[in-house]
């Protein structure tokens, strides 16, 4: 990592023990670190440090982790992690629809941390949109494809027989690869804000496209099931997030 | 209140049937009074239902079924020792009946208390080893001069206990879920998508074994709250790679049944002896065991599991796996099939 301009993390945890462990794992890895102990000095940070990444913890002594996230949000598209307790399914929802881009779970080891730390960097520089897309209008992951041009699916060269709604959900996914959409955002996106759907047509809609795409529906490859808050597509990656 | 109106409204129904039949024995009206008296205590809880019962039924016995009818009276010479008379006995009813009910509910917590010490001391001794280890190996490291290999190895312990305590905290989390059943939150789930994100994070753990599932043609609707089934599954998984000796794999078999889908864990490991299978799932295994200081117990692991799915209505069962191991199989309720072109 010798011999390039360090990116900036900024921490935002108020636990000195977690605090002291993300610090050490983070500037280990090469990334400059600052830190904030609660939410106002956090948003005082953002402003004068304009870091490249925010690790945030939604339980903060001083405010409610969602109304950083809106404030962050209202003048930079910085990337935010949020780090929540397992317990609370509803937060991870509530912060990835308020603008967080990724969550990671308490507990977590550091290799999982520094995949999502590299994926959200990445993320901000190829912009919103998938970048692959751009170059032939096709997303490929595996043996997975999606032709954005044809509107159609393949897996192993061959089309997938996908109704337009399956289409539909399965190309809003490979536009955010590695990235959680929860429940909601896909709903709102597909069939607008107002619509009356609820979350058991997404999941059979999902069950059915697993079902056309996947070798082990139990097993899925391509498609990742967040319980209880969304979906994620998989993403392509030349490093593997699990080595030492 | 509901019950008291209702069942003094058809008392007085019944009584006037009955002395309508029999015009001059008002001796019927008050022991259907007191029958009245004696439901109410049994239904309601507390004691003052009971008398307020009795001494409206008192009053009524005097206003319809005594003379004069339809009218209070206390001039006719017996009145007042028959008021009294019934009044007491009404009120003794209520009393006793009250206490017997009170007796039971104690008998209740007396065992419900029970169920939580034990549980309480297999969590205790759950946590108490691995926290030493990690104490132990930590001060190692930090007071002694050890090789680096020493250290990795001691580091190494210090995760593979800090992760299990993980464990043993996220099913105590559970279990405060499901004993206070508001926090329940029910939805619709596909189950494969739950059983799929189980066998995911089951993946992540250190030491686990290949998951193969069984997929059922249809897609199938269960209602449940998919972290807790989830932890179910994790559980079980769990439980096979940490007893099941010499098992190399789990299956999972699926099948559906007069509105139930059973799940099924299997391994190919060393079994369980049928002299254990019973105790095995309400957490008494645990407390009964000789060595009390082998660390992995299958105690709180599987009672989560057991109140878990309970609190959705099916059941767990414990027994011998086709592929020659344990099988840990349970139920839930399930929807009607859904079909999506």
């Amino acid at each position: 990592m010798s011999g390039k301009v360090f990116q900036k993390i900024l921490i935002i945890e108020d636990d000195p023990g977690i605090l002291n462990y993300l610090e050490t794992t983070v500037s280990a890895a090469g990334y400059e670190t600052v830190t904030a102990t609660d939410g106002k000095l956090a948003l005082h940070m953002v402003a004068s440090h304009c870091p490249d990444c925010i690790l945030l913890d939604l339980g903060l002594p001083d405010m409610d982790g969602i109304d950083i996230i809106t404030s962050v949000r209202k003048w930079t598209l910085t990337p935010i992690i949020v780090i929540s307790a397992r317990s609370s399914d509803e937060d991870k929802a509530v912060a990835l629809d308020s603008g967080a881009d990724d969550y990671i779970t308490k507990p977590f080891s550091s290799i999982e941390l520094l995949a999502r730390i590299r994926t959200a960097l990445r993320h901000s520089l190829t912009a919103a949109e998938n970048k692959e897309i751009g170059i032939d209008g096709c997303y490929r992951v595996g043996e997975l494809e999606i032709d954005y041009k044809k509107l159609r699916v393949c897996v192993r060269g061959k089309d997938v027989h996908l109704t337009p709604n399956e289409f539909r959900i399965v190309a809003l996914l490979g536009k955010h690869p590695g990235r959680v959409l929860t429940y909601k955002s896909i709903l709102r996106e597909l069939w607008g804000p107002s619509a009356l759907m609820d979350n058991k047509i997404l999941r059979v809609h999902m069950a059915s496209i697993r079902r056309k795409i996947e070798d082990d529906p139990t097993n899925p490859r391509y498609i990742f099931t967040e319980v209880g808050v969304g979906y994620r597509i998989a993403e392509n990656t030349q490093e593997t997030d699990d080595q030492h | 209140m509901l019950v008291l109106l209702l069942t003094l409204g058809a008392t007085i129904g019944l009584a006037e049937l009955l002395s309508s039949v029999d015009d001059d024995n008002n001796l019927f009206a008050m022991a259907v009074f007191i029958m009245a008296v004696v439901i109410v205590a049994r239904w309601t809880d507390g004691y003052i239902w009971g008398i307020v019962a009795a001494i409206i039924g008192t009053f009524c016995v005097n206003y319809f079924f005594t003379y004069p009818f339809w009218a209070f009276s206390i001039s006719y010479t017996g009145y007042p020792l028959t008021f009294a008379v019934m009044l007491i006995v009404s009120v003794l009813i209520s009393t006793l009946t009250t206490r017997l009910k009170q007796q039971e509910r104690l008998r209740f917590d007396i065992e419900r208390e029970k169920m939580y010490s034990n549980l309480l001391r297999a969590i205790a001794h759950d946590l108490r080893t691995p926290l030493t280890a990690i104490i132990g190996a930590s001060s190692a490291i930090l007071e002694q001069e050890l090789s680096a290999a020493d250290q990795i190895r001691l580091a190494e312990g210090i995760r593979k206990d800090a992760e299990w305590l993980v464990r043993v905290t996220e099913n105590l989390l559970s279990v405060t879920r499901v004993s206070n059943h508001s926090m329940i939150k029910k939805e619709d789930e596909v189950l494969e998508e739950i059983i799929g994100s189980a066998i995911t994070k089951y993946h992540r753990l250190p030491g686990s074994l290949p998951v193969e599932s069984d997929t059922l043609r249809d897609i199938i609707l269960v209602p449940m709250d998919a972290m807790l089934i989830e932890q179910v599954l994790i559980n079980l998984f769990d439980n096979v790679s940490a007893h099941a000796e010499g098992a190399t794999k789990i299956w999972i078999h699926l099948r559906k049944e007069n509105g139930m889908v059973f799940i099924s864990v299997e391994d190919d490991g060393c079994g369980i002896p049928a002299s254990i299978l019973p105790q095995i799932l309400d957490g008494t295994y645990l407390s009964k065991r000789s060595r009390s200081d082998d660390r992995r117990s299958m105690g709180i692991g599987l009672s989560v599991c057991r109140s878990i799915i309970e609190a959705h209505d099916g059941q767990l069962f414990a027994g011998k796996s086709r592929h020659g191991g344990a099988a840990f199989e349970f139920s839930l309720p399930c929807k009607e099939d859904m079909h999506v072109g």
